[in-house]
């Protein structure tokens, strides 16, 4: 198995244990990734805002690129996800926007053809990979972990563009806790939004939405959450000190990445996983597990 | 089809706290959660309150929380959930707005934020054609709001909305999606007074989670809200952290290929705005110590100058 793979901008910045831990864990299962360190940033829905003619267009380029190399895209951010697929869709629908793409790429030799497909690590572990290939690299596995995955907005909506699951009643993410041995928790917040997109718009609102998936999870009595991607991890992992405070909420939650998560399962050192570098340490949470 | 109906159940004059109610049905296969809701009422319980009308999602009276999203139940089939493996329907009132008894909600809120966006023409009164004319469109001109016309007023977007359940004064999709009609409509004279009053109602707080694409109608409020954020940096209406952050997220992308998070919210606090950076510093102060402010502090793309080129092309001057 092999993928072109698309680290998004925040795996590189500010979680750079999301990048460490997915390259661990795909030497771990034997997925080949070729890191695509001229891909830009997927624009986020941000760029589209402005000028989405500018966001499809840095698009159009990674798919060519992908193209080329004759490889399906692996992204790790549900944000990419969803944005990539977006405009994937709208050139593939479209003849004369892909065609006015192309006259874009054509002055840096590129061409896309609307090959390329977007998969983000999730459906790539659960649907490519498989769960019962995947259960057969657990060698620590997750006995007595209680679980809440959390799916977030962005993987699951539009359907047309992240179409592995269905958004009102999704699975994956549980049937892979699952696998991994553990126990995952039904809660109302795992498809609700994290309220990342908004945190430096209007930081109130943002972190009143982190607090609620935070206290849903503690409610069904989760241990840990985990999450697809890096975005979601930094409103309720990286700025759960602040958002805590601000909102007067006593909840204390630890927040693993995916990789993080199957990494752990399948017997990675944790020092490989840098789970060191969570703001929430899941010491406590994991003990049954290390 | 057999199917479970786990009902909240609430009179506010008369309970301490909403309680679930049971009920098992055994209808026609292609019962709607509506043709049920009847059934109960008509057999077991007539007690229970839900609003309804036309059952042909024409009224949009029928809206709730059906299995954690929001549905119009007159559209809904009971075999959609039995399908998705869930023959135990949770049902619950909508969201963001106060229960009045059952299933039934005051929308009171979701009438303020309609009103607000003064859902109605506003044109030149000097181009009005006179009394006995029309003031003609063409189906062209109002291609770009032909989705927004669709709303029936049924708040299922309201109820779904992430922001909308934790802010009050957000307006919510349903109200940005009409105003989206107004703002493109031709004959309107009021689009740049609209879009200043927009910022203050929360234009820019929409968080892009997509549920109020779910529209029964296929209204699709959260492109219109994209479009309107657009149309409004068009205008030059740029005075508001949500312009600024769209316009140094996108600079940030053109200057080597990736964004620069760091520097972005720097930005947007204002370098110069030394409380602002003060606030900002235990948080940066978090981050640094766990590792999550690596240097290099940004990431080039291994050709930033085929990105230059691109947005050379494509992006506005100000983009570049």
């Amino acid at each position: 198995m092999k993928y072109a793979y698309f680290t998004g901008c925040v795996a590189k910045g500010t979680c750079p244990e999301l990048h460490a831990s997915t390259v661990e864990l795909a030497k771990v299962l034997g997925i080949e990734l070729w890191e695509m360190t001229d891909a830009t940033c997927c624009g986020a829905g941000v760029i589209r805002d402005e000028n989405p003619e500018l966001q499809i267009a840095l698009n159009a380029r990674t798919f060519a690129m992908a193209e080329a190399a004759e490889m399906d895209i692996v992204n790790i951010c549900s944000t990419c996800q969803q944005n990539l697929g977006q405009d994937n869709r709208a050139m593939r629908e479209d003849p004369a926007l892909l065609e006015r793409t192309n006259d874009i790429l054509s002055q840096n030799g590129l061409h896309y053809s609307g090959k390329t497909q977007v998969k983000n690590l999730l459906w790539v572990l659960v649907g490519d990979y498989g769960l019962d290939r995947l259960a057969q690299k657990v060698v620590r596995p997750l006995t007595g972990l209680r679980v809440a995955s959390y799916y977030g907005c962005q993987l699951l909506r539009p359907v047309e563009d992240t179409g592995y699951d269905d958004p009102d009643n999704p699975t994956s993410f549980d049937n892979l806790v699952r696998a991994l041995g553990g126990t995952p928790v039904d809660y109302a917040g795992k498809t609700r939004c994290c309220g990342f997109h908004i945190l430096t718009v209007n930081e109130d609102t943002s972190t009143k939405m982190a607090v609620k998936r935070l206290e849903e999870a503690e409610e069904a009595e989760a241990d840990i959450m985990v999450t697809p991607c890096p975005l979601c991890h930094t409103s309720l992992d990286a700025y759960q000190p602040r958002a805590t405070k601000l909102q007067g909420s006593n909840v204390r939650m630890p927040v693993l990445h995916l990789s993080q998560l199957v990494g752990l399962a399948c017997g990675i050192d944790v020092g490989d996983l840098k789970l060191n570098q969570l703001m929430v340490s899941p010491q406590s949470a994991l003990s049954g597990v290390l | 089809m057999k199917s479970t109906f786990l009902i909240q159940r609430y009179v506010p004059e008369q309970d301490s706290a909403p309680h679930v109610e049971r009920y098992e049905l055994d209808l026609w296969d292609e019962a709607t959660i509506l043709d049920g809701l009847l059934a109960i009422k008509d057999s077991q319980d007539d007690s229970l309150a839900f609003r309804r009308a036309c059952r042909h999602a024409i009224c949009g009276s029928c809206s709730m929380v059906v299995n954690g999203y929001t549905k119009l139940v007159c559209k809904t089939a009971i075999a959609s959930e039995v399908k998705r493996g869930r023959s135990e329907l949770k049902i619950t009132p909508m969201r963001s707005m106060k229960v009045l008894k059952d299933l039934i909600v005051d929308m009171s809120p979701f009438w303020k934020h309609f009103r607000d966006v003064e859902p109605w023409l506003q044109p030149d009164p000097a181009k009005v054609p006179p009394p006995n004319e029309e003031y003609r469109v063409t189906p062209q001109q109002l291609a770009p709001s032909r989705k927004d016309l669709n709303c029936i007023l049924c708040a299922v977007c309201f109820s779904d909305c992430g922001v909308t359940e934790v802010d009050s004064h957000f307006a919510g999709p349903p109200a940005l999606a009409k105003a989206h009609r107004f703002v493109t409509d031709p004959r309107d004279s009021k689009r740049k007074e609209r879009l200043e009053k927009l910022v203050d109602l929360g234009l820019w707080d929409c968080a892009h989670a997509y549920n109020c694409m779910e529209c029964p109608k296929h209204v699709d409020p959260a492109h219109a809200i994209a479009d309107l954020r657009r149309i409004s940096i068009e205008a030059g209406i740029t005075n508001n952290i949500g312009a600024k952050h769209s316009q140094q997220f996108t600079k940030s992308v053109g200057r080597n290929g990736r964004l620069d998070e760091t520097r972005l919210v720097m930005e947007l606090t204002g370098i110069t705005n030394v409380t602002g950076q003060i606030r900002n510093a235990p948080q940066g102060v978090r981050m640094l110590l766990k590792g999550k402010l690596p240097l290099p502090m940004h990431q080039k793309v291994d050709n930033p100058k085929e990105v230059r080129r691109i947005f050379e092309t494509v992006g506005t001057k100000d983009e570049q």
